[in-house]
């Protein structure tokens, strides 16, 4: 299990770091990598027709160290896991995991007594911030789910000032 | 069985032939059903190396007492295409293609992840799709599922 970072900066900045955080939550620059199917509604919220430009999180990097938001896409083998956990290793702090579809977050349709080959979540070893439910999800599901990740950058969808959709079933968007 | 086609009495008089069957391809894929010896393989793929074909795949098949060797060879530029099953064991490992084929390389790495079939002459026979650590091979008729295999070094940390 890979530990989230939580060590404090050692100067407190005050009202400037709630800027840096809404700077982030405004500019997510996801990491280039898709494990299956999932991977190809990822391509299409990039794509023109849904645009992920538009909520700032559209600059697929092709490097981990130029990204901060892992969007794990896909199935995981248990081959592939130790390469995901590096690429995780590689990204610079602050950085954040979105586990997207059911494989992800909890092995999907290959979970189940006997299965050799799977590893049954992003979460058994790593710290995801944000599930996206879907087989595979819809872009828009991807969108809400960065959204989210937005929202829990800034405290809260009424500090995202910079928000483009605001939210109606929990305006003040407390969990 | 395009009666024009060039390797077909080429394969016929190979003495790796045990046995060549025409077929339909429009009914089950095939040109051409051949069983060969076990030791031939190498022979009849630089035969169809020769002739414009290439290595479709490999794959195995446990008849659980016996196992069996399955090659597919295919052409582009004309509709020929063969299955080869040769015998196969455990105990000793078959002739490996890629001298000849070098697409034979990660199938037969792949028949050897999947089966425990070794090949003879491999330059770096290794899992493939497994991780590097597992000690089963999931194809085999005796696999048991269920019981806790190598690849599980996650598990426990966060049970």
């Amino acid at each position: 299990m890979v530990e989230r970072q939580e060590t404090p900066p050692p100067v407190q900045l005050g009202i400037l770091s709630q800027i840096l955080d809404l700077c982030r939550a405004n500019s997510l620059w996801p990491m280039t990598f898709g494990l299956a199917c999932c991977a190809i509604e990822m391509m299409a919220a990039g794509a023109s027709r849904f645009d992920l430009d538009r909520f700032g999180a559209g600059v697929f990097r092709p490097s981990p160290r130029q990204s901060d938001v892992m969007i794990v896409a896909g199935t995981i083998s248990k081959k592939m896991a130790p390469t995901i956990i590096t690429l995780y290793h590689q990204m610079p702090a602050p950085k954040w995991v979105v586990a997207m579809g059911n494989c992800a977050i909890s092995g999907g349709p290959f979970a189940y007594e006997g299965q050799y080959a799977i590893v049954n979540g992003a979460d058994r070893f790593l710290p995801v911030d944000v599930y996206v439910p879907g087989c595979p999800p819809r872009p828009e599901a991807l969108i809400q789910g960065l959204l989210e990740l937005e929202d829990q950058l800034t405290k809260g969808a009424k500090r995202n000032y910079l928000r483009r959709f605001q939210r109606h079933a929990n305006p003040d968007g407390k969990a | 069985m395009n009666q024009a086609e060039p390797l077909y009495e080429l394969l016929r008089s190979s003495p790796a032939v045990l046995e060549a069957q025409g077929s339909q391809s429009a009914r089950d894929g095939f040109d051409l059903r051949l069983a060969i010896r076990a030791k031939g393989m190498p022979e009849l793929a630089r035969l169809f190396k020769e002739h414009g074909c290439f290595l479709e795949f490999i794959t195995a098949v446990d008849h659980g007492e016996s196992l069996e060797l399955i090659y597919v060879f295919s052409a582009w530029l004309r509709p020929f295409r063969v299955m080869a099953r040769c015998p196969a064991s455990l105990m000793e490992p078959s002739p490996s293609l890629v001298e000849v084929l070098a697409a034979a390389d990660w199938q037969e790495r792949e028949v050897f992840d999947m089966f425990g079939l070794e090949f003879a002459g491999h330059p770096d026979l290794k899992r493939i799709l497994l991780p590097e650590d597992a000690d089963f091979h999931p194809l085999r008729k005796d696999f048991k599922p269920g019981a806790r295999h190598g690849g599980d070094w996650f598990e426990g940390e966060t049970a």
